[in-house]
């Protein structure tokens, strides 16, 4: 298909960027066009959604672009804002309320998580409908989810309150939403509730890649349960329970529709993350300047964790599979 | 590694329970049932309560004390609800949403999936990284440019200002679940039909879809829900009433036209409404979904 | 191998049937999608078999489902004839293609809008509104309108405004000033102060749709069976509420969540103690004298000391929460907006007429009523509108005196208008409404800035709202809040 001329420079170009081979068979080169071709939709799709206006957010925050007064001036400040986001105190409580949230309710699913998982791993009858039931927080729209739990926890006709009441545990209703103090611990449960289901399907799925006989290997060693758990298991349950912290650590980071739905920030701003910080600037501040370098400053804290997490996994093994 | 197919399968799986003495055992499995109840109820609990709520009609429900069975049983609230023409259009546009966006995620996602299974080709490793970023992306980086590209782009209150977003940040999920599906097929069903005459692309199409088709199905689901449950961009692109989403339509229930209060009973009764299809797809595929966010999760 | 291709082509025929269906559920409309976007809100829903107890609407327009879904469209039961302003409202009628203007609007909880737009459509020909209500609270329509005249788009042309967004918008360059429109004798027949609320830098922004202040609701009957009179200081508030106060009634009700209804309230609080926000040069001062804190201090004793204001009051983040508690009869006396009166008069209402009534609200000293917030609401045009001279007409219509008063008279509307209140018919139907009026002369807006909103979302909002759970003391909440107020005003 190729010319003469272009298949030289192809060939050289292509074995430059794959290295090891000196020379490629035509199939090679056709599959490697194939390839390109077959991603390219994928590739342009991301550009022209993501990757462009990434770009816009990115040249944004590079000035001081406020829409509040039309004729204010717009200057191009370079990293000012940057610079001013690292003293902001409403970024750094957002990040706390963010911080906050994240770490306990990721760390309790974990827990919690593990023990389901550990507990399921074995055919029972009605395994079905625990798989079910397991997927229906997780298929909830996490804005209904966050509906109904703010009727669970109205402070008159909550059925929190009532439970709680009626176990003696409370003497009068609490108006969960309203007392700072509780209000950040009542959206973490929450969010608990809503993902600690998924982390023990993933981890169930972990678990049961372990081979039967390692198990029984163990066993014979006279390894007591908790010592199973810890040095058969676990071990081997690691890559599957970071991938699982990863994917719920960097959603904990990106929370925006619980608290918008259930407490938009309030009260005072214990429940304000750091989505929620931003959304705000754009729309009630109308900084657009600064409110796209809160989401750039996101966007960096979200691929650190990911690079953090990924280093300690290995490089993803999402490679070619022959 | 592991095969998916080993993980759709229920077959019995090697237990670790030690081999105690029969009573032992018997009452370790009377725990053992009575923290699944509890684990059922921890999981379906809050929606259950929601499902009760919406049965109950005004009076019923400000009721103190609580009144946890809705009797007297009364519709009124998906009455209510259904006479509401923007609630109606939420269910039509969310449907039209999630549905295109899954069907064309799905064919840019398939032949990319295949692409990473198969094929070695430039910029592989940037896809692959590009792929992930994607999935890692906080949207309200791009909700200021996107809504004045869309809106250049004359698409302004146009379905495909929320179907393409949608299908930007499916195609992590779709990918990944594909290229796990894809590389778990036996590379000699390709290899015989090239031999016998056949280019790649007619190999993918023959091949290895039908045969992938559990993995395509599983995929679709996943991309379904995601889509479905999409929040930011449905509530920031749309201005006309009547092209709203579900998820934005029931978030914005406060003050329904009927009744001037906080109508909890309609609220509750559009969060049944809403959930439905994903909680019905939910329990027949059960199987599928937990095996293709397995598979793609336990490869990452 | 063979049954491999035998399963190969099964499932091929399942694939190919699946991937036909899914394509084509989403195809047809991403057809229409490709076209132009959706017309006017009055297209009903397609039909949809399989929904329960929904009458076959497809053909039909939206205007028979106003006078069904939406029961007693607020005040009574008013037959459809007053509906339609007389032909005496101006009406623009004129052969040739209609201009069709988008006007982006908040939730009407009446029903009545509906209605009122129908019959301007009709009356109209050359004009036609297509209503469009954006999300639920105020501060939907507030994003929306900033998300696309940020982007500078022309899809809206009118837009509702809430008396804070007429300087904040004015001043991002998102309206238009419309003196050109509205001459000074027009002028003159509205309430000052909803004029004063529409001006900025010397030019008015917006018309004036209807009005809106408090008032404080009471029993009557009860009152009058206990020889009391509505209070006119706070003292005489809080002896009332505790004289009425029962198991089941509470003495008194206001909304206290951390929003702009909320902090609205213990402003008016800020007033009746003398202080303010801020003066005329836009310097803070609430943090000067102790106006503040006493305020702040008087609302939390009647919660939390007195409890003659129920602690569920910090979530009650609608109007309509603290009203369905006056009309269920669980109240002795509210402070609610006269917006909310249209709740009265609904069937559902326990408490019918005759047995409430509105008086002014008390101050410190009961020489002058307190002040009462101004919350009327504008109509106003955006600058990236192409339809801007139809746009206009439209809202001189909407704000005439015949749409005013019908406005008022059906939806229970107050007007900006003086003269609606001297109408027979208006004094027969609402007899609060001269206290409404008088009320109105008094009103006071909130600073007038296009910081306010920032202001309010995150100075005053969150000191409040500590301040009310009780986090923190009044006075530190009046020091953070100003502040974080004077921090904003720096720009």
């Amino acid at each position: 298909m190729a010319t003469a001329t272009g298949r030289l420079t192809g060939r050289s170009a292509v074995a430059g960027l794959l290295g090891s081979r000196a020379r490629k068979s035509a199939q090679e080169r056709a599959d490697a066009r194939l390839g390109l071709l077959l991603a390219t939709p994928a590739i342009l799709t991301i550009l022209l959604i993501a990757v462009i206006p990434l770009a816009g957010t990115i040249w944004d925050s590079l000035f001081r672009l406020s829409l509040r007064f039309e004729n204010a001036p717009r200057p191009f400040v370079g990293l000012e804002n940057y610079w001013t986001v690292l003293g902001d105190a409403s970024w750094y409580n957002a990040l706390q309320v963010t911080g906050l949230v994240a770490g306990v309710s990721v760390a309790v699913e974990l827990v919690l998580g593990m023990i389901i998982a550990l507990l399921i791993n074995r055919s029972f009858r009605g395994r079905g409908i625990v798989r079910a039931s397991v997927l229906v927080p997780w298929a909830l729209t996490t804005v209904v989810s966050a509906k109904m739990w703010a009727w669970i926890y109205d402070g008159r006709y909550g059925v929190a309150n009532d439970l709680l009441m009626r176990l003696g545990l409370i003497d009068g209703p609490i108006i969960f939403l309203v007392r700072p103090d509780i209000t950040i611990w009542a959206m973490t449960a929450a969010e608990i509730w809503k993902t600690t289901p998924f982390m023990a399907l993933l981890l169930l799925a972990g678990l049961q890649l372990i081979p039967g006989e390692l198990y029984e290997a163990a066993a014979l060693d006279g390894a007591s349960r908790w010592q199973t758990f810890w040095r058969v298991t676990l071990p081997i349950l690691k890559p599957t329970i970071l991938v699982a912290l990863l994917f719920r650590t960097i959603d904990a980071v990106r929370m925006f529709d619980l608290p918008r739905v259930l407490t938009n920030g309030g009260p005072g701003k214990s429940t304000e993350t750091v989505v929620l910080y931003t959304y705000n600037t754009f729309f009630t501040s109308l900084n657009f300047g600064y409110g796209s370098t809160l989401a750039v400053m996101i966007f960096l804290i979200v691929m650190c964790i990911s690079f953090v997490y990924i280093k300690i996994l290995g490089a993803p093994t999402q490679g070619a599979r022959r | 590694m592991t095969a998916p197919a080993r993980m759709m399968s229920t077959g019995t799986l090697p237990t670790a329970a030690a081999r105690g003495r029969a009573r032992g055992r018997f009452l370790e499995g009377i725990g053992f049932y009575a923290f699944v109840i509890g684990f059922v109820v921890f999981c379906m609990a809050p929606f259950i309560w929601t499902l009760l709520t919406s049965f109950k009609g005004p009076t019923t429900i400000y009721e103190t004390p609580i009144r946890y069975l809705p009797i007297p049983f009364d519709l009124v609230n998906y009455r209510l609800i259904f006479e509401l023409d923007r609630f109606r259009w939420a269910l039509v546009n969310s449907v039209i949403v999630a549905s295109s966006a899954t069907a064309i995620s799905l064919v840019i996602g398939s032949i990319c999936a295949y692409a990473i299974a198969r094929l070695d080709f430039p910029c592989k490793n940037l896809l692959l990284a590009l792929v992930l970023a994607i999935a890692m992306f906080p949207g309200i980086a791009i909700i200021g440019p996107l809504f004045k590209q869309f809106n250049a782009w004359g698409l302004t209150n146009n379905y495909l200002a929320l179907i393409l977003p949608n299908v930007t940040f499916t195609l992590p999920i779709c990918i990944w679940t594909l290229t796990a599906f894809f590389s778990d097929l036996p590379i000699e069903l390709e290899e015989s039909a090239r031999v016998d005459g056949c280019t790649r692309m007619q190999a993918f199409y023959k091949i290895v879809v039908p045969l992938a088709a559990p993995g395509v199905f599983t995929a679709a689901i996943l991309l379904f829900i995601h889509a479905w449950n999409e929040f930011l961009f449905a509530r920031t692109f749309m201005s006309q009433p009547n092209r709203l989403t579900a998820t934005v339509a029931i978030a914005q229930f406060e003050g329904a036209d009927i009744a001037a209060q906080y109508p909890w009973g309609q609220i509750t009764a559009a969060s049944i409404v809403i959930t439905l299809p994903l909680v019905l797809l939910v329990l027949i595929f059960q199987r599928r979904i937990v095996s293709g966010l397995t598979a793609g999760a336990v490869k990452g | 191998m063979s049954d491999v291709l035998m399963r190969r082509s099964s499932r091929r025929a399942f694939l190919k049937t699946s991937l036909l269906v899914g394509l084509a559920v989403p195809g047809l409309p991403l057809l229409a999608a490709c076209g132009s976007p959706a017309q006017p809100a009055a297209t009903s829903a397609p039909a949809k078999p399989a929904e329960p107890a929904k009458p076959a609407e497809a053909a039909k327009p939206a205007e028979s489902k106003p006078a069904e879904a939406a029961k007693p469209a607020a005040p009574a039961a008013q037959p459809a004839a007053t509906t339609a302003p007389a032909a005496a409202a101006p009406a623009v009628k004129s052969t040739g293609t209609a201009t069709t203007v988008v006007w982006f609007a908040g939730r009407d909880t009446t029903g009545y809008r509906p209605k009122m737009i129908e019959a301007f459509n009709k009356s109209n020909t050359s004009i036609q509104i297509d209503y469009q209500e954006q999300g639920a609270t105020t501060t939907d329509l507030h994003d929306k309108f900033v998300t696309v005249a940020g982007a500078k788009d022309p899809s809206v042309d009118i837009v509702s405004l809430d008396v804070p967004f007429v300087p904040e918008f004015a001043a991002a360059g998102w309206t238009i000033p419309v003196d050109d429109v509205f001459p000074k004798e027009e002028q003159a027949k509205f309430f000052q102060g909803t004029l004063h609320g529409a001006t900025y830098e010397g030019k008015l922004w917006a018309i004036p749709w209807f009005n809106n202040g408090p008032g404080l609701y009471y029993r009557k009957d009860l009152f009058d069976v206990k020889g009391l009179k509505p209070p006119k200081t706070y003292d005489e508030l809080l002896a009332a509420a505790k004289a009425l106060q029962t198991d089941d009634m509470t003495g008194f009700a206001m909304q206290l969540p951390q929003n702009e209804g909320g902090i609205i309230n213990w402003i008016e609080y800020l007033w009746g103690y003398g202080g303010d926000l801020v003066d005329d040069k836009l310097n803070v001062v609430v943090d000067q004298g102790t106006a503040g804190v006493d305020g702040m201090q008087k609302i939390l004793d009647f919660v939390y000391k007195d409890k003659i204001i129920p602690e569920a009051a910090l979530q009650f983040r609608l109007g309509a929460d603290v009203m369905n508690l006056f009309r269920g009869g669980k109240a002795a006396m509210i402070r609610l907006w006269f917006s909310n009166v249209g709740d009265l008069y609904k069937d559902d209402s326990t408490v019918k007429a005759g047995q409430w009534d509105v008086a002014p609200l008390p101050s410190k000293t009961g020489e002058k009523p307190g002040p009462g917030c101004l919350g009327d609401w504008n109509l106003g045009i955006s600058k990236f509108s192409q339809k801007q001279p139809a746009a206009l007409e439209a809202v001189k219509i909407l704000t005439s005196y015949e749409y005013q008063r019908t406005h008022f008279l059906d939806g229970g509307f107050l007007p900006a208008r003086t003269a609606v209140f001297d109408d027979p018919e208006i004094q027969k139907k609402y007899p609060y409404a001269k206290q409404a009026q008088a009320s109105f002369e008094g009103l006071k807006p909130r600073p007038v800035t296009p910081f306010w909103p920032q202001m309010s979302a995150d100075a005053v909002q969150p000191a409040f709202g500590q301040a009310m759970a009780r986090q923190i003391p009044p006075d530190q909440a009046i020091k953070q809040m100003a502040d974080k107020m004077r921090q904003i005003l720096k720009g």
